[in-house]
């Protein structure tokens, strides 16, 4: 059986990515994308976990996290998609001046 | 290095390249594809992890309509491109310090985890499962209980009925002895069986049943069980109470092993215990002895031989079954089981129709609870008596069906868990999309647009021909003097 320890630096190192993602890239559906990236580090340490303690409820948690994730990634792209609207840019640099 | 690591080792490193190749590609199409193939691959993961229906869900939910969201934006947006250029970029000293953070992230948390040493961390016993079964054929409440079954007043159940009681009293006598000097002795017993006697009990025989102070049963009656219920693994404190008041309360125990899946027997007649059962590993029929008249029974078949006067019988693996004891669990035949319980050493005076001149050498028919089984199932059969109102004992059988192994993981130990201990969480991440789909309808309205001139269009349609043609050409057309429709007549009748 695959130690637990793997499957969590493994979660740990996706997540680490995620959040070189969000920092560093400009586009705002890449960092959307990294976003959902990190939900699914931590997703895979919860599901670790549950294996571990043999209990449901890391799997349960994961569950409403992929949910959750599912409405925000609704809500994101439809605000990408009505910024782009308005700015006919997606990049996040030129997004900082909050005008419409 | 077995070939669950290869796999691992395999599939982590898709998964690590492909998030790699996401942050790196330009392409934003690109970057949608191989985050595509990264939730695959964490998938995967959750397969070996135990957990097959996350996985396919993360595959459905994830990688299936998630990721076509994004695609779809992106394709709608023709935004593949934007936002490459690292020479438009602001904030130049942004790279440095997320790289500082993600590398602190990633020693922070690798030195917690080869410190912390998580898989030496054992489990939590998981609490036993256990169902209570009343199989004790007490006296009816109306008759007097104490006259029959207290030892004392011997002489006065002989004085009133000579043979029956005798005969009962006897046997009664024979099976406790059973109880005290059979059950540790007997393998499959693990421990000496706590004994209440009956005289004890509590006095309008319907229980109820407590387990650890808790209520679990508020009507325990005679023949009945309950359901599954989880219980602290070690000694439980079984309590029987009656339902008039709470005062007279018997309590006894049942040890419990942790993770395991029981029956708790309430049998015996002259005093009774309950008998835990486990669950076996290997499938088949478990026949549990709470025929109390008799200290042992033995299992036979008697194959198609039931019309004949040959009264023989084959072994099915249980020559004797003393009391309070069960057999292994026993694979039974699928064509014409015939099994029957008689007294062992008494073949010779087997009747199959009980009656009372032979009760004692006739018990059951086993097989009329056979057919209902398919086969390869799992089942329990308690194998009782029942007390007719004349106080008279008669064999009876009860089967119980066992309880079906909820796999770790699965859709059903998922589903069980989310519509019962997570209900409310789960409402509310309903009524959360509920509200991210209104919020995102409202983001993406444009309250700009015209009204379409749809009314005027349809007027000029439901105009009568003979007013366009006179619009046209100047002539008029139309009679004046004609009947006319009235004007608001939406629907002209025939043009």
């Amino acid at each position: 059986m695959v130690p637990t320890e793997a499957y969590v630096i493994l979660s740990m190192v996706l997540f680490a990515m995620g959040t070189l993602g969000v920092l560093l890239r400009r586009n705002a559906i890449i960092v959307f994308m990294s976003v959902e990236l990190m939900l699914n580090a931590s997703n895979l340490a919860l599901v670790a976990f549950s294996r571990q303690w043999q209990g449901v409820d890391g799997q349960l948690f994961t569950f409403f996290v992929m949910t959750v994730a599912a409405a925000e990634v609704a809500v994101g792209l439809a605000l990408i998609v009505a910024i782009f609207r308005t700015k006919q840019s997606i990049n996040i640099d030129e997004l900082h001046l909050m005008e419409g | 290095m077995t070939l669950e690591i290869l796999l691992f080792m395999a599939v982590g490193a898709v998964t690590i390249a492909t998030a790699a190749m996401m942050l790196l590609s330009n392409n934003a199409v690109h970057s949608a594809l191989f985050l595509i193939v990264n939730f695959i691959g964490v998938a995967f993961l959750y397969l070996m992890l135990e957990a097959p229906f996350l996985a396919l869900v993360q595959i459905a939910v994830y990688a299936g309509a998630i990721m076509v969201l994004f695609l779809f934006v992106i394709m709608l947006l023709g935004a593949e491109k934007t936002g490459a250029g690292a020479h438009l970029r602001r904030f130049r000293w942004m790279a440095p310090v997320a790289m500082v953070l993600a590398l602190t992230f990633i020693i922070t948390v690798g030195w917690a985890l080869t410190q912390g040493d998580i898989d030496s961390v054992e489990p939590p016993a998981g609490a036993a499962q256990v169902r209570f079964v009343h199989a004790a054929p007490l006296p009816a409440q109306v008759a007097a209980p104490s006259d029959m079954m207290t030892p004392a007043t011997e002489a006065d159940t002989a004085a009133e009925g000579e043979e029956a009681a005798t005969d009962e009293v006897a046997t009664d006598e024979a099976a406790t002895d059973e109880v005290v000097e059979e059950a540790p002795a007997e393998e499959v017993v693990e421990e000496v069986v706590p004994v209440i006697p009956a005289q004890n009990l509590p006095a309008d025989r319907v229980f109820v049943l407590l387990v650890n102070g808790e209520v679990v049963d508020d009507s325990f009656v005679y023949g009945e069980e309950t359901d599954f219920l989880p219980v602290e693994p070690g000694l439980a404190v079984i309590s029987l109470r009656g339902t008039a008041d709470g005062e007279d309360v018997v309590t006894t125990t049942l040890e419990l092993t942790a993770d395991t899946v029981q029956t708790a027997i309430l049998a015996g007649d002259e005093a009774v215990s309950f008998y835990a059962v486990p669950q076996g590993e290997t499938p088949g029929l478990t026949v549990f002895n709470a025929y109390a008249p008799l200290p042992a029974l033995a299992l036979g078949d008697l194959k198609g031989e039931l019309f004949n006067d040959v009264r023989r019988i084959l072994t099915v693996g249980a020559d004797e079954v003393p009391f309070g004891t069960y057999t292994a669990p026993l694979s039974y035949p699928a064509d014409f089981p015939n099994w029957v319980a008689y007294e062992p050493g008494r073949i010779d005076n087997l009747e199959l129709i009980p009656d009372e001149a032979s009760l004692r050498a006739v018990v059951l028919r086993v097989s009329e609870f056979l057919p209902e089984m398919r086969f390869g199932e799992d089942a329990l059969i308690v194998l009782g008596a029942e007390r007719r109102p004349d106080n008279e004992l008669r064999p009876l059988a009860v089967r119980l069906d066992p309880r079906p192994v909820d796999q770790f993981g699965t859709a059903e130990a998922v589903g069980e868990r989310l519509f019962t201990d997570y209900l409310l969480p789960f409402q509310l991440v309903a009524m959360l999309l509920l509200a991210s789909m209104v919020g995102v309808i409202v983001i993406t309205y444009r309250g700009d647009h015209t009204p379409k001139p749809s009314r005027s269009t349809r007027r000029k349609v439901a105009r009568p021909l003979t007013s366009v043609i006179t619009s046209q050409t100047g002539a008029d057309l139309a009679d004046h003097d004609a009947p006319q429709l009235p004007e608001r007549a939406e629907q002209p009748s025939g043009d």
